[in-house]
Order: C-alpha cells, then structure tokens, then sequence
C-alpha cells in the first residue's frame, strides 16, 4: 500500500492489519491519539518522547505539560482483524481520606492526601477581628478605643 | 495602662508602660459560643532594656467575660484559658547578635479559674521545644500565633513562634496572609506540635468571650503592630 502524508511531521505510520495479515490502512502517527474509554490524549502519538514509534505504542505517555501518564499496562501489539490499539493508562487521582489531620481541625487550609495541587479551602460566615492600631493617635490610652474591624466591643485596659 | 504610639511610621500598642499592663476585647464572632478553632495572630517585636527581662510573664488567651482579666489579681481573672509566655527560670534571656531579642524557652498552657491556676487538669507543660525568639528592634517584627481548639479529647493549644536568631521582618502584608491560614508559612517560623488540655468546663465556669493579653514588666516593653482574632472553625 502506497501511502503519503500531506502533513509536515515528520514520523513513523500504524497500520490496521486484516486477519490475513494484510495491511489495509495506515495513520500517521501525528494523526493517532492514544485513548481508552474514558480518555482520550490530547497529544498525537508523534510528541509522546520515545525513539521509534514501535516505543510509542509502550503506555509511557510524556506530555509536553505537567501530566504524566503511568505505565501501569501490558502491551499488546498487534491485534491482527482489527485496527491497531493505542492505549494510555489512568490519569493520577486527587485524594484525600482526611487521616493526616487533628480531631477537630479546620478545613481551610489544609493540605494532604495526594494530586492535588492546592489546599482546601472553605467558607465562613465569621471574619476575623483585627485591629492594627493605625485608627488612633500616637499617646493615646488603649481604654476605650474601638476601631478595627469584627470587634463586638471596645478595649479594656488596666495599668 | 496600655497606649498607642507612633514607631516607624506605624502605631503599635505598647505593653509595659506600667508594670501590669493588660487588656481585652471582643472579637465578633466570640460573641456566639459555637467557635471551635480560633486563632490569636500578633505582630509585635520588643523594646531593648539592655539585659535579661527577668520574673516577666506574657499570657496570652481568652477569658470570660472583660470585668476579671488576667492580672486584676484577687479573685480574678474568673475563667481563663491560653497560654503564659514565661521563660526559662521566668527569665526573657537578652541576644546581642545577630540581632538585639529576647529567647523564651518556655511555654506553658494555663487555665484560670477564680484566680486559681487549676494544675489538676491535665495542663499541657512546657509547649516550647526549642527557644521562641523575637526581636528587640522596631525594625525586627515576628509573629506570634496561639491556636485554641475545643476537640473532643479534650483542648488543645497550639502555637506558631519564631525561631530564627535574626528575627527576620514580618510585613504586615505576609502576616495579613498567614494568620488565616491554619498551617502558615512565614521565614523563621514554625508550628510547635499540638498538645492536648484536659476538659475545661465552660457551661459551668463560663464560656470564652473574650480576648485577654497581660504583660507584668515594664522593661522590656512588648510593641504589638497587629492583632488579629480568627475563627478556624
């Protein structure tokens, strides 16, 4: 089978093989995302970072992103009546089963488990008091005053 | 009695004007009893007296109530809990480098009732592992965290202190950020590993309401830039 790429990657072909063994169709591999059922790569074959395209069909999916793809799998190659199968493995999950904190600790701020790249972060309905004194005038006694913000009364204060 | 003054262009309250200084305040949320978690922040640094501050205490923590306060001796305060920044020996040990500050290497949690110090109660020891170190000059502001939460095994404190000998400078930016955060991140300091009080009974010796801070010296003076209450939960 004669076949051409019109595109400017270069790279290796897939072929689809009948069961006689005849290759009936090829792709590109700049035109080939691998892809199983719930995911599909948003990188064609020819930039996952392996020295032939034989390497490629390998489950070691590196993107030019922050995500990497485990090689958890077993290759199989190839699958002779069907097209060829490109595969990938599960994307890391975000967890969090809450052990690593204290009894009684706050959610906002925390940050365990594993994948996830930022803290937890929650809502409350009590902002905090603070007061940092630039309301009043140099010298002046501490009774009484009331600025700042979240107080529910004034200061008292004894010598 | 405790007053406003202008250093550096900031007003800071300074504590040790007299040699008992003291004060409260509500924070808004403490008026509900529901908190769980809260937070005490301070940005503060030290006056330098040029030696050791020696028989000093600083307690810092909640009371109920702001007619008793830690400090008005007698019978008071009525119910309090927290903790009381006193030092080796209650003795603020004197640096000279690499920046002027005061060491403090030993921290107790304290609970107050009717001008008792409850010691059977399962109070949480010296919280200070290594040496808390805060700067002598207007220019060197740490923070000062107190973490208190009511937990089912009981109460637990917790506190966030500088370590550093050079007392790097805390903005107020930075603390702003850090103080809400349950675990901070500000150079220099750390979190000294939580430590579990026994049961405080407030329905019956009552509830926590109020912010409470004694300082008993009038040398050094404590200059506190920033005060920041926060309900973690």
């Amino acid at each position: 089978m004669a076949i051409t790429s019109a595109g400017t990657v270069p790279g290796g072909w897939l072929t689809t093989i009948n069961s006689f063994g005849t290759v009936v169709q090829m792709a590109h591999e700049s035109k080939v995302y691998s892809s199983n059922d719930t995911f599909t790569s948003f990188f064609p074959v020819s930039e996952v970072l392996t020295g032939n395209t034989a390497s490629k069909r390998e489950d070691i999916i590196v993107l030019t992103g922050d995500v990497v793809l485990r090689d958890a799998g077993t290759l199989v190659f190839p699958t002779f009546g069907g097209a060829v199968a490109t595969f990938c493995n599960e994307v890391d999950i975000a967890i969090d089963d809450f052990e690593s904190y204290t009894d009684g600790e706050a959610v906002q701020g925390l940050n365990g488990g594993t994948g996830w790249t930022d803290f937890w972060i929650n809502r409350f309905d009590a902002p905090p008091a603070n007061d940092d004194f630039e309301s009043y005038s140099n010298g002046a006694s501490v009774q009484g005053l009331n600025g700042g913000v979240n107080w529910g009364d004034a200061y008292v204060a004894r010598p | 009695m405790p007053t406003i003054q202008t250093v550096s262009g900031e007003n800071r309250m300074m504590l040790g004007n007299d040699s008992n200084d003291r004060f409260a305040r509500q924070p808004l949320f403490m008026q509900s009893t529901t908190w769980k978690k809260l937070r005490i922040g301070l940005r503060l640094c030290m006056a330098d007296s040029g030696g050791n501050a020696t028989s000093c205490s600083l307690h810092v923590g909640i009371s109920h109530g702001n007619t008793s306060l830690f400090g008005d001796g007698g019978s008071a305060p009525s119910h309090w809990i927290g903790a009381n920044y006193v030092g080796n020996f209650n003795t603020f040990s004197r640096q000279s480098s690499p920046v002027v500050g005061y060491g403090c290497s030993f921290v107790a949690g304290e609970e107050w009732l009717n001008g008792v110090l409850l010691t059977g109660n399962g109070g949480a020891g010296d919280l200070e592992p290594s040496t808390w170190v805060i700067g002598a000059t207007d220019s060197n502001r740490t923070c000062l965290f107190l973490d208190i939460l009511k937990a089912d095994s009981g109460w637990i404190l917790q506190y966030f202190r500088n370590t550093d000998t050079s007392a790097p400078d805390v903005s107020k930016a930075t603390f702003d950020a850090q103080v809400i955060v349950p675990s901070p991140t500000i150079t220099g300091h750390s979190l000294v590993p939580a430590q579990t009080w026994g049961t405080v009974n407030e329905a019956t010796n009552g509830y926590f309401d109020h912010l409470n801070i004694n300082w008993n010296h009038t040398s050094p003076q404590f200059k506190i830039s920033d005060i920041t209450v926060v309900k973690l939960a």
